[in-house]
């Protein structure tokens, strides 16, 4: 029997100060007209808080011949409050980049503050039983209780059980298999709880209470007034989306060791997430109906991995692969009945589909030649009303009017049709090896992905853009391969200078792209010293190493760019190069 | 060691009787930034917070309002743009479905709750006054947009039977005048503009408003069969009538300058505003108005020349009308289309060459519009001696810009601190309302004195007849004369559209071209003027809105052309997913349902 307590007491760091981009001629404020105020300013935001954690553990930890037991109890709590402030100022006396040098006019002063709390407390128990290495069996629970929820509703119960039989501790299996070192079969159920909605995001506290928030302020005589209004629309039974996981396993090694590896399969089911019941309601009632816990969702998928290691000579070697594969589909959801089963829209339905899939028009090219656009224009073909032209991006009529099967020769949102199911990628893998000998070492990772469709996109949305907003001028893409008079085979698009449908800036199948990749993620060359040269000089290791990140990649995705970049115009994956030296005295 | 152990269990025992103990209080956190819902009707502060929340139904400008019309550049109604499933596309934004009853749910939740607080009686009674109104505004729009609609009074809650049919248009009428009734009892008179509660609703606006709900309801877009001859002009002809008296002897006037009458804060024409104040409450009306180059970004759409066609001349009279003083062809016109006009035309339509003192532009800045010399921010048009591209805002451009209620002080950085009060009601409109009922009614004398009264302001010349410049008698020369002066003096200010709805003339839009006019730098003997030599003459504004010669071209350039508004229209459809969730609700009959929105 053993107890031990903790206790762990931190304040939260605070914010860096996120950069925000300005007019890039501040002159030039009618072109680049950004939504931040107008005249010069400083702000700063600054959150702190604290946060306390306390662990109670009692553990009990007893062997009777073969048997071996393992018990744990575990108390926890944590509390935690933050304090938010931020404050800005403006016109500048200076261009000094200090509060002092802003105008201490109280109109150009601006400061807010708010305070959040966080609670929650869990008991956690676990019992473990083991007979002789070869049954192993362990049974466990979590009670979870959390702040967000009423009374009532703030606990979920947790439990879990596993089973594992070291089939290669039997003796009959060492006396048949000798080869085989280390054979393990093991079984798992287990539950959790999660904090998620439909959409992924973290739920917000008090759902349950009937309480109002700061909204629309408005001008009463020369006062400026603020308006209050619901912040939700509240339902007493929030509670915990519970994440029921079933695996089966095994690990092996085989042939001393040298090769090793452990194959996986699950399934796993997440049920009552909390997410909107829109439809059930008529929209008069005046509110949507709170959020409840319904919705459900399933993920299956296996994963494995394989190792081998050996030495010839003074060389060591080993050689390594993975890989996984999963899939999600929704069980229960509420959505409009337009994408239900038997609805005009029901290519949509989400039911029994994964979340992540793509949508989009289908494409048939660009519009290449006169003939061809005179043929377009005597059928009427035309995007929603806009008449087609030479360059333009031509688009399958799949649908009418209101999803109806009658063709209308104009191409819209009728138009869409489902493009690909892997919006995120379905396999990951990753493989590599690593050298050494006498002091030198090579060591190389791979990583890839593959069952993976991307839509190419702007920040905007989908598609590649002609101009963005009032943020960004033209890309330089579209002084590329484009239609032009003079290039009429052109790749993409012509340039004219419109965010439509036709000139590129929707999802379609023209920006569809096999999303795999496969890159060396990390390529690592080090040399260790001679510990006898060291020792003269009080020096215990001297390793001097080359490393270099994402050297290589492959990918159709490059056309446009990194595969691991989410939009054409954000931010690129950096190349890495490190030269190092690590000395220890 | 045996000591230690007990200890370590007694305190461990201690320790978790205080644990257990406030085990369930540490999850029992309270939110620190909410309000309490019970605390609303018993807090002034609160309560008023609450209908300040609800203020915002009154909108503020939009520009793209009167784009929906033949006044502004925009197509917003291309082939089959409304259908079931998308509830109406840019009918819908005229009265949006589920936010309007979003309000309507937290204004009956206050009618219901007031009376269970403890505010004192006439604090009580202001609130109910205040929540009246806003459901009757909020209602009329729905019922203006998509015909009788579900009214309903009380906040449901969810174990009602909520699955409510429609209201027939005629009762909703009738809700909507039992509303602003019960409104009336309890609203102050008259709310001055000195006064600290200055732009709340006041029995002025209802009263005045209830004068326009009646307008509407005896109008053509409800009473198709007889849009001219039904029973309602008389209830529109008394309410208007009471308005126009009850305000006039209360010292609402039109005020002497037309441009003024937005930017005159608290002016006496002003029936109810939106107050903007900056920094806390400001409009993009300028920043969507104003010849980007001045600005921060394109203004979203622009004067047609068709409404420059229809202000009529400084003597009364329509340019094309041979009895006129300023008589002309279509084509002399086009040449001349600034010269002796309605002094309302310069007061709110800013074009090529014209003196625009804003602030921080040089002294004697013109702003020009033609391509070549203009800023190509500014410019409109496809010259191909310009020696540059085509505009690249040909297709929202006209070549004018709006200047009605434009705020010059602003310099170009400042445009979006635009705080100019948003007139929701003025007394012009009170006055052509009464106009429309009184014309309707028999009372034709009564409507031109109010045209009369109009164009005065407006600076028309009297004539000798002083009949300022109108020579209409009969009743539907009359009627002609009023759809005119509403398209004149209310332009730019969101009414157009709603009026040619209620009037029944989509025929004004649907298949008919809007155009802009590009304007082209000539000589005296008028040759095309050279381009270095314009450019070189501009820079010091010497060239006049006369050294150009003037083209009319269609706008947009590209893409769909011409609105397609059938006479379905005239009612939105109520949204397919609307009706599935809530299978009571019954389509238009112009939509595949069984519902009649209009009365007659």
């Amino acid at each position: 029997m053993n107890y031990s307590t903790s206790y762990i007491f931190n304040s939260v760091a605070g914010q860096s100060n996120p950069y925000l981009p300005a007019a890039p001629d501040p002159n030039q404020t009618n072109v680049f007209a950004f939504n931040s105020p107008q005249a010069p300013y400083l702000s700063e935001n600054v959150n702190n808080g604290w946060k306390y954690q306390i662990d109670w553990y009692l553990s009990y930890d007893r062997k009777f011949g073969l048997h071996s037991i393992n018990a744990v109890g575990v108390f926890e709590r944590t509390e935690m409050k933050e304090y938010y402030v931020n404050s800005a100022a403006y016109s500048p006396v200076s261009t000094i980049d200090q509060y002092f040098a802003y105008s201490t006019s109280s109109g150009n002063r601006y400061g807010n503050g708010s305070e959040s709390v966080a609670a929650t407390q869990s008991w956690i128990g676990r019992l473990h039983y083991d007979y002789a290495n070869r049954y192993i069996a362990e049974f466990s629970f979590r009670n979870d209780g959390r702040y967000e929820f009423a009374p009532g509703h703030k606990w979920g119960f947790f439990p879990s059980g596993s089973v594992a039989w070291n089939i290669s501790q039997e003796s009959f299996f060492k006396k048949a298999l000798s080869w085989i070192n280390n054979l393990k079969l093991r079984a798992s159920i287990g539950s959790t709880g999660n904090l998620y909605d439909v959409n992924n995001n973290a739920i917000s506290g008090y759902q349950y209470q009937t309480y109002y928030g700061n909204s629309n302020g408005y001008v009463v005589g020369n006062t400026y007034y603020t308006g209050i209004a619901p912040s939700v629309v509240p339902n007493a039974n929030i509670t915990w989306a519970t994440t029921v996981e079933r695996n089966f396993g095994v690990d092996f090694s085989l042939l001393n060791h040298r090769l090793s590896g452990s194959f996986d399969i699950f399934k796993n089911t997440m049920k009552n997430i909390l997410g909107p019941r829109t439809i059930t309601l008529p929209t008069t009632y005046g509110q949507s109906l709170a959020d409840e816990n319904y919705a459900q969702r399933s993920f299956h998928g296996w994963e494995y991995s394989l190792q081998w290691q050996d030495r010839i000579g003074n060389i060591a070697y080993s050689v390594y692969g993975n890989m996984g594969f999963a899939i999600d589909k929704w069980d229960k959801l509420d959505q409009d009945p337009l994408y239900a089963e038997g609805g005009a829209a029901s290519f949509q339905n989400a039911i029994g589909h994964p979340a992540d899939r793509i949508f989009g028009l289908k494409s048939d090219g660009l519009i290449r030649t006169q003939s061809q656009l005179d043929e377009l224009t005597a059928a009427g073909y035309n995007y929603q009303g806009r008449k087609p032209y030479l360059g333009a991006i031509l688009y399958k009529d799949i649908r009418g009017q209101d999803y109806s099967s009658t063709l209308d020769n104009t191409i819209d949102a009728n138009d869409v049709v489902l493009l690909s199911n892997n919006g995120k990628p379905r396999i990951n893998f990753g493989f590599g090896f690593n050298v050494s000998w006498n002091g030198l070492s090579l060591d190389a990772h791979f990583q890839g992905m593959t069952k993976y469709d991307r839509m190419i996109g702007v920040q905007e949305g989908g598609g590649i853009y002609q101009h963005g907003g009032s943020q960004r001028l033209y890309y330089p893409f579209w002084a590329g391969d484009v239609w032009q008079s003079d290039n009429v085979d052109a790749k993409y698009p012509r340039p004219v200078g419109q965010n439509w449908e036709e000139s590129g800036a929707t999802n379609s199948s023209f920006w569809l792209r096999d999303g795999s990749y496969l890159r060396l993620k990390n390529l690592n060359i080090g040399y260790s010293l001679p510990l006898e040269w060291l020792r003269k000089v009080g020096v215990s290791s001297t390793q001097v190493f080359v490393n270099g990140t994402n050297l290589l990649t492959f990918s159709k995705v490059k056309e446009f760019m990194d595969p691991e970049q989410k939009y054409y115009d954000s931010y690129p994956i950096m190349k890495t190069f490190t030269l190092g030296l690590n000395v220890k005295f | 060691m045996k000591k230690i152990f007990y200890n370590n269990i007694i305190i461990f025992l201690v320790a978790s009787v205080v644990l257990v103990s406030s085990c369930s209080k540490i999850l029992d956190q309270s939110n620190l930034n909410s309000y309490s819902s019970t605390q609303i009707w018993d807090d002034a502060n609160l309560a008023n917070a609450y209908l300040i929340n609800l203020y915002s139904i009154f909108g503020n400008y939009n520009v793209s309002l009167d784009g929906l019309s033949d006044q502004q550049s925009g197509i917003s109604f291309a082939a089959n743009a409304v259908t079931t499933t998308n509830g109406g596309g840019a009918l819908a934004g005229l009265a949006n479905w589920s936010d309007s009853y979003t309000n309507i749910r937290l204004i009956n939740q206050g009618i219901s709750s007031v009376r269970t607080g403890t505010l004192p009686l006439t604090t009580q009674n202001e609130i109910l006054g205040q929540l009246y109104f806003m459901r009757a505004y909020v209602y009329f729009s729905l019922v203006t947009t998509y015909g009788g609609i579900p009214y309903i009074k009380v906040a449901q809650s969810v174990s009602d039977s909520l699955n409510v049919p429609r209201n027939s248009t005629k009762e909703c009428f009738d809700y909507l005048i039992q509303d602003l009734d019960s409104a009336l009892t309890y609203l102050p008179t008259h709310i001055l503009s000195s006064s600290s509660d200055y732009g709340k609703i006041d029995g002025n606006f209802a009263i005045a408003f209830k004068g326009k709900v009646l307008l509407y309801k005896a109008s053509p877009q409800f009473n198709p069969s007889t849009p001219w001859d039904n029973v309602y002009w008389a209830d529109a002809y008394s309410a208007n009538h009471l308005a126009y008296d009850s305000l006039q002897q209360q010292g609402y006037q039109l005020i002497s300058d037309y441009s003024q009458v937005a930017i005159n804060s608290g002016n006496t024409e002003v029936v109810f505003c939106v107050i903007n104040m900056s920094p806390n409450k400001t409009s993009n009306w300028e920043s969507t108005t104003r010849p980007a180059s001045l600005s921060r970004g394109n203004p979203y759409s622009c004067p047609t020349w068709e409404i420059v066609k229809a202000f009529p001349m400084v003597d009364g009279k329509s340019y094309n009308d041979p009895s006129g003083k300023f008589y002309q062809t279509d084509n002399g016109f086009a040449q001349n289309f600034w010269q002796n006009r309605d002094p309302r035309f310069g007061k709110s339509v800013l074009y090529n060459a014209e003196l625009y003192p804003a602030a921080g532009t040089p002294s004697g800045y013109r702003q020009y519009t033609s391509l070549g010399i203009a800023n190509t921010l500014d410019a409109y048009g496809i010259n191909p001696n310009a020696g540059i591209p085509a505009a690249s805002n040909n297709n929202t451009y006209t070549g004018f810009f709006i200047l009605k209620n434009g705020d010059l002080n602003l310099s170009q950085s400042q445009v979006t601190n635009y705080d100019v009060n948003y007139n929701v009601m003025r007394f012009a409109e009170v006055m052509l309302n009464y106009a429309e009922a009184a014309n309707e009614t028999g009372h034709s004398s009564e409507a031109l004195d109010v045209l009369y009264q109009i164009r005065k302001r407006a600076g028309i010349e009297a004539g000798t007849d002083e009949h300022y410049g109108i020579v209409a008698t009969s009743r539907t020369e009359i009627r002609q004369a009023i759809m005119n002066e509403r398209n004149i003096e209310l332009c730019f200010e969101g009414f157009r559209f709603k009026d040619l709805r209620r009037w029944r003339m989509f025929n004004v839009l649907n298949g008919v071209a809007k155009h802009g006019m590009e304007s082209i730098a000539i000589n005296s003997d008028g040759s095309q003027m050279a381009m270095t030599q314009a450019q070189q003459l501009a820079t010091t504004y010497q060239l006049l809105t006369s050294n150009f010669q003037y083209l009319s071209r269609q706008v947009p350039m590209t893409g769909v052309l011409l609105n397609t508004l059938p006479d379905s229209y005239y009612f939105a459809p109520i949204q397919q997913s609307v009706i599935a969730a809530g299978n009571k609700l019954e389509q238009n009959t112009d939509w595949g349902g069984s519902f009649v929105p209009t009365i007659n």
